[in-house]
């Protein structure tokens, strides 16, 4: 059923009843072309893609839990693509492309809001290192505008722009065509538009092993029983060291809690994205008027999918040395995901040391905007085994060679 | 640019510990030397009669395992660190480097500004946490009183600190 | 609604003036603003989220879901609190939220017109065409509920450890006997009450007797209580939050609490469930227990006919204290096959139409679906939850931790005899959360849809999601959700818990360190000294150091062009306290250094120094200095500004975790050496001048030596940073400003950071983090001649042997002359022909105007640089084009012979 403002009515008119499933709870087969672990907003995109793009239909995503469960549920949905390098800037750029159709692609609104994306400077050298960032993004092809003091105020009115700030805000850029996206939505878009292509969706079936040997994988063990695999995509953040150690190899990921939380909601008080690379925290106003606050990980390796509170206290004080007005709103909801990180920050995304594996992980903290073009560029290279051009830099084998994609300044958020 | 001309700024000398909402003095006339042994210190430690981590002597505080700070009167310092070099062990000034001040009746206080139990302030009892952000050092002393060695650097910083903290 | 003549815990004789939405009250102390508006007869308080519907007071307490208030204006606004949870005092000033004008009359409430489209997910499946943009900025103005305060905070707050053998959550019967049973064991024990008395349901059922518990705890010496202090958190290490509401006039306005305890009891009672009909969140529907609160506690009767809705035995004691408070009241259990179906009355009830057909007139309308244990902090601290079907509730099932559940939260909950019915049949709009204006509507769908698994209901729905966190409304919408999907609620499952149980004011969380207290920040020595030469300051690295000193008239970019040109003709004065200095001593000195830095420490001699490139494991440069052999077992290492802390515990890490068979000490010694650097032509004289016992006639460029210099004891090293002979004085920092000042009497001009960017660009001196970034390896900055006559391993060697060090197209660091223009940094390097976009073939590092050169110079990392000397190259920096041409990095003195002046 095509979802729109006139279906909509209709259903109203019915009263609501019997709408349709939008996504199948089907048995898993007992074998796949293609078996996708993980069922976030990437192992979602793979299997959209794999079908629409690729016509690969025989496909089953694996979930552990429930769909977009993980960091897909979790993130603080920001979407950007201000990188510094050329591959980076050319994969996020393509991801952002993907999300400003996406709504309409998947017939499923992800609320894709292009308000714009703010990085603070606080002293000459911040600016002297935006200038050169902004100015790479435009040589890479992407959208970035060095916004002056004046437009700063008129844009984000709620920072301290007083002279005894702790840290003074002496301009700061913008990335226009960043913003926010609503994340389930994201993963449950994917998900259904992938249904609907005949993809199975299989929630509740943890993968707890893979029978493979020098030849390669050829099935994957879950909770609810061996299916046989043709192709094995990992999408499986959070976990993809777990799952790389049931098939023989180590990556070079370290996971980390990462915390994000929300105000009650208020009247719109802040219109953009903005980041200040002095406190390292970063924060938006969703579309309910609550403020999504995110901020440096908890400095310790855990799955935990929760973090302690000396990180909240570092965040929200961070946030409130930019903003000294937001401190009497209240902090309504926290929780935690678990972000793989890279000491170059940049993912590792390509075939894995095992045959007809291929890894899509190492995000850190910026997974959620790479969605669309983690799942194209995987799809891709499932598909063809070979990686895609946007992705053919991120591969496993870049640490042996050095060459590191260092966007440790790009992904603004302290690693 | 940004203006730094409305910023408070001043180095530890120009402080004036009066007044501030936890009474803080500044102690003067000492000489501070931080001490620690390349490779084994229980030798060496042991011949200087330095204490235990965790704990102090009139002289001495013991602010990590194999890491001391040895405060002496001006006459008998650089004597004090002799010995040490003759124990074996490297001894560097660090007499502007640091600032003591003594906090009067500030046991329960610290212990509730630091999360340390009472204990850790008992005379005798050395402790080496994180206050307003940075690293400390605390020593109890008699009376409830306790002294606190930090950064002279950060001496505006924890001034600051000490009005608002509680 | 009235105050009755006599009963509840408020002191009748005085009285509490308050404002709200403008008319003026009048209640008692021990009234909440919930009590004292029904006491005046006011039950519509504002509307809800996207309904826009009349709302009322619902409950007593925390579980308050529709009366949201908006305390105070300006910068000391708070919004969103619960009326129930707002004690009164005088003076208080409230506004609803969410409606304009007014509750009465809300403009917005032409939503309940587009009601039947509005329905849990809507948004999901509209607003596409023809973007999502057009549709956003009507949502978000409609969105929100209160208003953000303008300004900053006028209050401040506060962070306070505390352990405690025992910690009890909750001072009502179960906690007081918990928190007095524990302190009789002995051990210190801590009680914990959110509200502003101890009593907890003994506070509304006076037949409980709780005094003596309390007088008893108080007496005793190792118990302390703290009251209006709400425990929000639960953490690893049975570890607790909570945040205290503090009276002293001029302190904090609030307290983060910070608690290890040994064991902790949680005696957080139970909430009461609403029941799922049509109409259920008018104003004058309330949860049934909440009315004998307002009677009993506050001496409220809300309604004087009654119809009261239950299908457990709890509302028995509901209906016997109502009827006795003067009021008519009609019972409707489900039990024996009577629902209430329909909460009739816009503004507020005014009847109830029942299952078999019949309208009951009444003025307030009491349901009870339940009870729900408060099993939040439980959960929190790792617990398992398992669903009880006797209690029709989730109890605590095994803990992680050291805890206990005591009372209503472990389940103790009586003979409730309870038959759920999750929803009442018939039609219109049952609410199962109210805060979210979610009904049981909208689970249907979303169990028509898939999104059966209890977070999917969450998130797809929002149930539990708004200000009251689902108290009321979790274990109705999972239960449902069962029902419509064959499951039972245990196998629904409950969403995660996750702190904060109730919001936590950010102030709180953040405590002190805000503001200017963020981030310590470090001052000079001399700080006060370089004011009064009239400094002016920027933060660089935590350090507020002098840019530049200019004169009047004159502005910092003048002056420092004048103060560079100074140090090329005259003596100068530059303040380099904050560079990093480490002693790093033992027999193994010397080997250790070796490792760390390319560079060799063991050949050195004493009173020589080397440069030291200290690389990364990848063989990137992470930072710079000078090392110094003092002795054979003695080295002072220099250190960028910026990195002294963590070299040192860099240094540290690998002494501690890898090399641990080596005999260092790391000695950190920054802060004791105020440094003066001396440099220029006329720097050698000026020393003299000054008073040096150093013979200045032996001491190159390099060495190192100590002495007196104007009759302090001083360390001098012959380093620089400006070209220029250069001499840097270290002195302890009590005597900088001494020094500082004797050198300003011999006619020293003091130069800034900014000369000090001048002057070493001129030089083609690298600045590490502007030169160079987290990709920069050494042979990109010319360093490459050190590493091939270094034979030993250090830090960083086998990554220069991978494939990428190797490449023959990596950006190296070169001159850039542009024809006039300054060039600015961060302006990319084009490829030769190349377009933008296009590809990049570096960029500028530094840019200054050299005063003695009287033209702009730069210096980038551009491709393949060094062996593009003299090619002219497009640069472009945000739609502006300039030329430049690739030079030799050094622009002044390339031979470097002023260095040994």
């Amino acid at each position: 059923m095509r979802y729109s403002l006139l279906s909509l009515a209709r259903k109203a008119a019915q009263g609501h009843r019997d709408w349709p499933q939008a996504w199948r709870s089907p048995e898993p087969k007992p074998h796949y072309d293609v078996v996708i672990v993980g069922g976030g907003g990437h192992g979602l995109a793979t299997a959209y893609y794999l079908a629409k793009n690729h016509g690969v239909t025989n496909v089953a995503v694996l979930e552990k839990g429930w769909i977009g469960g993980g960091n897909t549920g979790r993130n603080t949905t920001v979407v950007r693509s201000n990188y510094l390098f050329p591959e980076s800037a050319a994969f996020y750029d393509h991801s952002v492309k993907l999300y400003e159709g996406l709504s309409k692609e998947l017939n499923y609104n992800i609320m894709f809001s292009q308000r714009g994306m703010i990085t603070l400077a606080h002293t000459r050298h911040d600016l002297e290192a935006q200038r050169r960032w902004a100015n790479a993004m435009r040589m890479n092809g992407v959208d970035s505008d060095l916004l002056s003091l004046e437009e700063m105020r008129e844009q984000v009115p709620a920072l301290d722009y007083s002279p005894s700030a702790r840290f003074p805000v002496i301009g700061g850029f913008i990335q226009r065509r960043g913003g926010t996206a609503r994340h389930d939505a994201v993963a449950w878009g994917y998900a259904r538009a992938a249904d609907a292509l005949g993809v199975d969706i299989i929630q509740n079936c943890e993968v707890t092993g893979f029978d493979y040997d020098a030849d390669g994988v050829q099935a994957v063990r879950t909770s609810r029983g061996t299916i046989g695999a043709g192709r094995v995509g990992l999408t499986a953040s959070g976990h993809s060291t777990v799952l790389a150690d049931r098939l023989g190899f180590r990556l070079p990921i370290t996971s980390y809690a990462l915390q994000a939380f929300v105000s009650e909601p208020v009247k719109p008080v802040l219109d953009k994205v903005v980041l200040s690379p002095a406190t390292g925290v970063y924060l938006s106003q969703s579309d309910k008027g609550e403020l999504v606050i995110g901020g440096g990980l908890d400095l310790y390796a855990s799955y935990a999918q929760r973090g302690n509170l000396p990180t909240v206290e570092t965040v929200v004080a961070g946030m409130l040395t930019m903003f000294p007005s937001f401190s009497r709103m209240r902090m309504l909801r926290q929780w935690a995901g678990i972000v793989d990180v890279v000491h170059d920050s940049t993912p590792v995304f390509g075939p894995a040391p095992v045959k007809r594996v291929y890894l899509n992980c190492g995000w850190g903290t910026g997974g959620f905007k790479a969605i669309p073009a983690g799942g194209w560029c995987m799809a891709h290279m499932i598909a063809k085994d070979e990686p895609h051009p946007l992705t053919a830099a991120f591969g496993l084998d870049r640490f042996a060679k050095g060459a590191l994609i260092d966007e440790a300044a790009a992904s603004g958020i302290a690693h | 640019m940004a203006d730094l001309a409305a910023w408070p700024s001043m180095h530890g000398s120009e402080v004036t510990w009066d007044g501030a909402a936890i009474a803080a003095r500044p102690v003067e006339g000492f000489r501070l030397f931080r001490v620690k042994f390349a490779g084994e210190s229980e030798e060496g430690a042991k011949a200087l009669g330095l204490p235990d981590c965790g704990h102090a002597t009139p002289s001495a505080l013991a602010i990590g395992p194999g890491d001391w700070l040895l405060i002496h009167p001006e006459a008998d310092a650089d004597a004090a660190a002799a010995r040490v070099t003759t124990a074996g062990g490297y001894a560097i000034e660090v007499s502007d480097a640091l600032i003591v001040l003594d906090l009067k009746d500030a046991t329960q206080v610290l212990s509730r500004l630091t999360g340390l139990g009472i204990a850790c302030f008992e005379p005798g009892r050395t402790a080496r946490t994180r206050l307003a952000g940075i690293a400390v050092v605390l020593a109890g002393l008699d009376m409830g009183g306790v002294r606190m060695i930090f950064d002279r650097s950060y001496a505006r910083h924890m001034r600051r600190y000490l009005d608002l903290a509680a | 609604m009235t105050r009755l003549p006599t009963g509840g815990l408020i002191d009748r004789s005085k009285a509490v003036r308050f404002r709200f939405n403008g008319r003026d009250y009048a209640g008692h102390p021990g009234d909440t603003l919930a009590s004292a508006l029904l006491a005046n007869g006011v039950r519509l308080i504002g509307r809800s989220f996207k309904y826009h519907r009349p709302r009322g007071i619902m409950a007593a307490g925390a579980e308050e879901a529709n009366a949201l208030v908006q305390l105070g204006s300006g910068s000391s606004a708070e919004p969103n609190l619960k009326a129930t949870q707002v004690p009164l005092r005088d003076g208080l000033e409230a506004t609803s939220v969410n409606c304009w004008p007014g509750p009465r009359f809300d403009l917005r409430g032409i939503n309940q017109l587009a009601s039947p489209l509005l329905i849990a997910g809507f948004y999901y499946k509209t607003f596409m065409w023809p973007s999502w943009h057009l549709f956003e900025g009507p949502i978000r103005r409609a969105a929100g509920l209160g208003l953000a305060p303008e300004g900053p905070d006028p209050d401040r707050y506060v962070h306070a450890h505390a352990r405690h053998d025992v910690i009890v959550v909750g001072g009502g019967p179960a906690g007081l006997a918990a928190a007095h049973d524990a302190a009789l064991a002995g051990g210190s024990v801590l009680l914990v009450e959110s509200d502003f008395e101890l009593g907890g349901s003994a506070l509304w059922r006076p037949e409980v007797e709780v005094a003596p518990a309390i007088a008893a705890l108080r007496a005793m010496a190792n118990v302390t209580i703290l009251t209006r202090t709400e425990v929000f958190g639960y953490y690893d290490h049975n570890s607790l939050a909570a945040v205290e509401t503090v009276m002293a006039g001029d302190g904090p306005r609030q307290r983060l609490w910070k608690l290890r305890a040994g064991k902790v009891i949680i005696a957080t009672g139970a909430i009461e469930r609403p029941l799922v009909f049509a109409g259920n969140d008018r104003p004058g529907v309330m949860l049934a227990s909440a009315a004998q609160a307002y009677v009993q506690r506050y001496g409220v009767l809300p309604g004087h006919r009654i119809v009261i809705a239950t299908n457990n035995d709890s509302t028995k004691e509901v209906a016997s204290v109502l009827t006795a408070a003067g009021a008519s009241v009609d019972v409707v259990d489900s039990r024996r096959g009577l629902s209430v179906t329909h909460a009739k009355g816009a503004l507020g009830v005014k009847a109830a139409r029942l299952s078999d057909g019949r309208t009951l007139p009444c003025d307030l309308l009491l349901m009870s679906g339940g009870w729900s244990p408060v099993v939040h902090l439980f959960s929190q601290s790792g617990g398992s939850l398992r669903y009880d079907d006797t209690i029709a509730a989730f109890v605590p099932a095994v803990a992680r931790q050291p805890v206990e559940c005591v009372g209503g939260a472990a389940g103790d909950l009586g003979d409730l005899n309870i038959e759920p019915e999750w929803e009442t049949p018939g039609s219109g709009k049952k609410f199962v959360d109210f805060a979210n204006d979610v009904t049981a509507r909208d689970i249907a769908i979303a169990a028509s849809e898939n999104y059966r698994s209890v977070e999917h209901l969450k998130r797809y729905t929002t149930l539990g999601m708004g200000s009251d966190q689902g108290k009321t409304s979790n274990v109705n919408g999972l239960a449902l959700m069962g029902e419509l999907t064959g499951r039972a609620p245990g196998n629904v499952g409950t969403t995660k818990f996750r702190p904060p149980y109730n919001p936590v004011t950010f102030g709180a969380l953040a405590g002190p360190l805000v503001g200017t207290l963020h981030t310590p920040i470090k001052c000079l020595p001399a700080h006060a000294w370089h004011a009064e030469q009239g400094a002016v300051f920027e933060e660089h690295g935590r350090w507020i150091r002098p840019t530049a000193y200019p004169r009047s008239g004159e502005s910092w970019e003048a002056a420092a062009q004048r103060e560079a040109l100074e140090a090329r003709t005259s003596a100068v004065l530059f303040d380099g306290s904050p560079l990093g200095k480490i002693e790093v001593c033992g027999p193994d000195a010397a080997v250790f250094l070796d490792r760390i830095y390319v560079g060799t420490a063991s050949t050195l001699k004493p009173g020589r120094s080397r440069y030291g490139l200290m690389l990364s494991e990848h063989g990137v440069i992470v930072d710079d200095g000078i090392f110094v052999r003092l002795a054979e077992d003695r080295f002072l290492v220099h250190t960028t500004s910026g990195g002294a802390d963590r070299i040192a515990l860099a240094m540290e890490e690998w002494l501690q975790c890898e090399w641990t068979d080596l005999r260092v000490a790391i000695l950190p010694a920054t802060s004791q050496w105020a440094v003066m650097t001396v440099s220029g032509p006329g720097a050698r004289q000026m020393i003299a001048d000054v008073g040096t016992d150093i013979d200045l006639a032996d001491f190159p460029h390099m060495a190192f030596r100590e002495g007196t210099v104007a009759g302090f004891a001083a360390r001098v090293l012959r380093a620089s940073f400006t070209g220029e002979a250069s001499y840097e004085i270290s002195v302890a920092a009590r005597h900088a400003t001494a020094l500082a000042q004797r050198f300003g009497r011999a006619g020293a001009v003091p130069i800034g950071v900014e000369a000090l960017n001048i002057l070493r660009t001129e030089k083609g001196y690298l600045h590490i983090g502007v030169d160079t970034d987290g990709t920069t390896l050494p042979d990109d900055v010319g360093m490459a001649g050190p590493i091939a006559k270094k034979a030993s391993d250090f830090v960083g060697r086998r990554s220069l042997l991978r494939d990428d060090a190797a490449r023959e197209d990596r950006l190296q660091l070169v001159g850039l002359l542009s024809d006039g223009p300054m060039l600015t940094v961060g302006s990319q390097v084009l490829a030769p022909g190349g377009t933008v976009p296009g590809p990049s073939d570096g960029h500028v590092t530094s840019a200054v105007f050299s005063p003695t050169l009287g033209r702009p110079i730069a210096m980038g990392l551009v491709r393949r640089g060094r062996s593009r000397k003299g090619e002219v190259v497009e640069l472009y920096d945000m739609g502006t084009r300039l030329k430049a041409t690739i030079v030799d990095p050094v622009f002044v003195d390339k031979a470097g012979e002023k260095l040994n002046g």
